[in-house]
C-alpha cells in the first residue's frame, strides 16, 4: 500500500472540505433533506392559504403573522439537520472513525456545520422570501441576515445538545427551542436570552427593532453553545 | 467503569493477537491505542507519543472498529477516500489510494456500491480498507473476522498476513483462539481488564490444555459407556444426566478416541457429543482460579 505521496498532517481546510463533502453526500442520499424541504414549505402554504381566504380587498399577510409561521421551521430544521446528524454519529458510533484520524474533534464539529448551517439558512431564507412574496411583502436583507444568523446560532445549540445527550437529541432540541420561543415572547428582560427574540428584533419584527444589539446577542449565544459543544466533544468517549 | 485495570505491555512488532472472551477489555485496549480513549491512570505511548493527545501519532495509526456501522449512504470508494483524506492523504491522491486499498481487500468490483447494501464480510473488508488506505505503520483491527463467512475469513486472514509481511505492526483482537492461531503465534491473553498471559500461542495453548475438559455424550447406554472409561487415569470425573453422561478429562484428544472405541466395543449408540467448555470464558475462569464464576 503505497500512496503516491506519504500522508502529511491534514490541513484544516482539507479537513473541513472532506467533512463537509461527506456530510452533504449523506444528507443528499438520506431522508433528512426531503423532510427539511417539506417543513420549509409550511410558511409558504400558510401564506397561500391565508391570502386565498381573503375575499377582495387587501390580500396582504402581515409580516408578524408570517414570522409566526417561520418559527416552527427555525425550530425543526436545526433539530433535524444538526441534532440529528451529531446524534446519529455518536449513537451509531461512526464517530470512532473520525476520532481515530489525526484531526481535532472541534474540526469534526466545524466541518459538519459547514454543510448544515448553509442548508438551514438557505431553507429559511428561501421559505421566508417565498412566503413574503405571496403575502405581499419583499423579504428585506435584514430579515434574511436575521434568519441566517438565527440558523447558525440554533444549529450550534442543537449540536451542543446532541453531543451532550445524543439519545434524546431531537426531543431535547425541540423542547429547548420551544422554551426559547416562549421566553422570547415574555415582556421581561429575560427575553434577551432568547434566540428567536433576537432574530425577530434583527428582522425588524420586534417591538423595538435594532441591528447591532441582536447581532451581538446572537454572537454571544452562539459562542456559548459552541463552547459547550467543543468542550463536550473533546471529552466524549465511545 | 473499569475497562482495563493492569496492563503492562511493550509491543515489539509484527502481527500480535489480542485474545480474550467478550467483555475482557480488548476493545478498550484497542481504543486506548487508537487514541479514542484517554487512560485515567498510567501511561500509554504509541510510536513514542500519546495517541489521545497527539494527532501526529494518529496519522501513523490505522484503526478498524469492532462495530459494523459506517456511513452507509456512501459508496465504498467514497468512504475510503474520505477516510484517507482525513488521515492526511492529499485530496488528489486520496481516490487512487482508496482504490488501491479496496483492491487489496478484494473489493474492486463493489467499490461503487453504497455500503448500506453490503454483507458482513464486505463491510469487514471495507473497514480494513479504511484502516490501511493511508499507509499506516501501526494497524489496529478490532474483531475483524466477526460474522464473516469462511471464504471471506480466509481472504481477510491472508490480507492481514500480507500486511504483516509488508512490515506493518498489526494488533488483531478476537475472542476465538483458532482465529488468532491462523494469523500469528504471538499473542496477548487479556481477561477482565488484565493481562493473563503473553507470548507464544503454543505456550498459551498448553496452559489452556491443562484445563479439565468436559465432554457430554448423549447415548442409549450411558452407564455401560462410563464403566468402560472409568478405569482410564485421565478421567477426573463422571456424572450422569438424563439420557447421557458427562466426562471430565485432562486429555481431551485421547478421551475422544477412547469414547469411540468403547462405544464400538460395547455396542453403544451415541446420538450427540458436545463440549460444554468449548469457550474461552470457561477456560480463563479456570486459569485465573475464578472457580466461583463457573457453572
Amino acid at each position: 500500500m503505497k500512496p503516491e505521496n506519504k500522508p502529511e498532517m491534514p490541513s484544516r481546510l482539507d479537513t473541513l472540505r472532506a467533512l463537509a463533502g461527506v456530510t452533504w453526500i449523506r444528507m443528499r442520499r438520506g431522508k433528512a433533506l426531503w423532510i427539511g424541504g417539506m417543513i420549509s414549505v409550511l410558511p409558504i402554504l400558510h401564506a397561500v392559504l391565508r391570502s386565498s381566504l381573503v375575499r377582495g380587498g387587501d390580500r396582504d399577510v402581515p409580516a408578524s403573522e408570517l414570522a409566526g409561521s417561520i418559527t416552527p421551521v427555525l425550530i425543526l430544521l436545526p433539530a433535524l439537520f444538526a441534532a440529528g446528524t451529531f446524534a446519529d454519529e455518536l449513537e451509531s458510533r461512526t464517530a470512532t472513525y473520525l476520532w481515530s484520524r489525526p484531526i481535532a474533534r472541534a474540526a469534526v464539529l466545524a466541518g459538519k456545520l459547514c454543510t448544515i448551517v448553509p442548508l438551514i439558512a438557505g431553507f429559511l431564507i428561501a421559505s421566508w422570501a417565498a412566503a413574503s412574496a405571496i403575502g405581499g411583502h419583499a423579504a428585506t436583507p435584514l430579515a434574511c441576515l436575521a434568519l441566517a444568523l438565527g440558523g447558525l446560532t440554533v444549529s450550534l445549540a442543537a449540536s451542543a445538545i446532541a453531543i451532550l445527550s445524543p439519545r434524546h437529541a431531537m426531543a431535547l432540541t425541540i423542547s429547548y427551542l420551544l422554551t426559547d420561543t416562549f421566553v422570547g415572547a415574555l415582556p421581561f428582560s429575560i427575553a434577551q436570552l432568547s434566540i428567536t427574540f433576537q432574530v425577530r428584533t434583527l428582522a425588524g419584527l420586534g417591538d423595538a427593532p435594532a441591528v447591532g444589539a441582536p447581532i451581538v446577542a446572537l454572537a454571544v449565544l452562539g459562542a456559548v453553545w459552541g463552547a459547550i459543544a467543543v468542550w463536550r466533544i473533546g471529552r466524549r468517549e465511545l | 467503569m473499569l475497562g482495563i485495570s493492569d496492563v503492562s505491555w511493550r509491543l515489539a512488532g509484527g502481527i500480535v493477537g489480542l485474545l480474550g472472551p467478550n467483555g475482557a477489555g480488548k476493545s478498550t485496549l484497542i481504543k486506548l491505542m487508537a487514541g479514542l480513549l484517554r487512560p485515567s491512570r498510567g501511561t500509554l505511548r504509541v510510536l513514542g507519543a500519546s495517541p489521545f493527545h497527539d494527532p501526529a501519532v494518529r496519522r501513523r495509526i490505522g484503526y478498524a472498529p469492532e462495530h459494523e456501522a459506517t456511513w452507509d449512504e456512501l459508496t465504498a470508494r467514497e468512504l475510503v477516500t474520505a477516510m484517507a483524506r482525513l488521515a492526511g492523504v492529499p485530496a488528489r491522491d486520496a481516490g487512487p489510494a482508496a482504490e488501491r486499498a479496496l483492491a487489496q481487500v478484494g473489493m474492486t468490483a463493489a467499490m461503487h456500491r453504497q455500503v448500506r447494501g453490503f454483507s458482513k464480510g464486505m463491510r469487514q473488508r471495507t473497514k480494513l480498507a479504511t484502516a490501511i488506505a493511508h499507509d499506516p505503520e501501526f494497524v489496529l483491527l478490532d474483531e475483524p473476522l466477526t460474522g464473516v463467512d469462511p471464504a471471506a475469513r480466509h481472504d481477510i486472514v491472508e490480507q492481514i498476513r500480507q500486511l504483516g509481511a509488508a512490515g506493518k505492526t498489526i494488533v488483531v483482537s478476537s475472542h476465538v483462539l483458532y482465529e488468532i492461531e491462523a494469523l500469528t503465534s504471538d499473542i496477548l491473553v487479556i481477561y477482565r481488564g488484565q493481562v493473563l498471559a503473553e507470548g507464544n500461542v503454543f505456550e498459551i495453548r498448553n496452559l489452556i490444555d491443562r484445563h479439565p475438559h468436559r465432554i457430554r455424550i448423549e447415548c442409549d447406554r450411558p452407564h455401560a459407556l462410563a464403566a468402560a472409561l472409568a478405569v482410564e487415569p485421565h478421567i477426573a470425573r463422571i456424572s450422569f444426566e438424563r439420557g447421557g453422561v458427562t466426562l471430565e478429562t485432562r486429555e481431551p484428544d485421547r478421551c475422544y478416541d477412547q469414547v469411540a472405541a468403547a462405544a464400538l466395543a460395547g455396542d453403544v449408540t451415541i446420538s450427540a457429543l458436545s463440549s460444554p467448555d468449548n469457550n474461552l470464558g470457561a477456560v480463563f475462569e479456570y486459569l485465573t482460579g475464578d472457580q466461583g464464576a463457573r457453572r
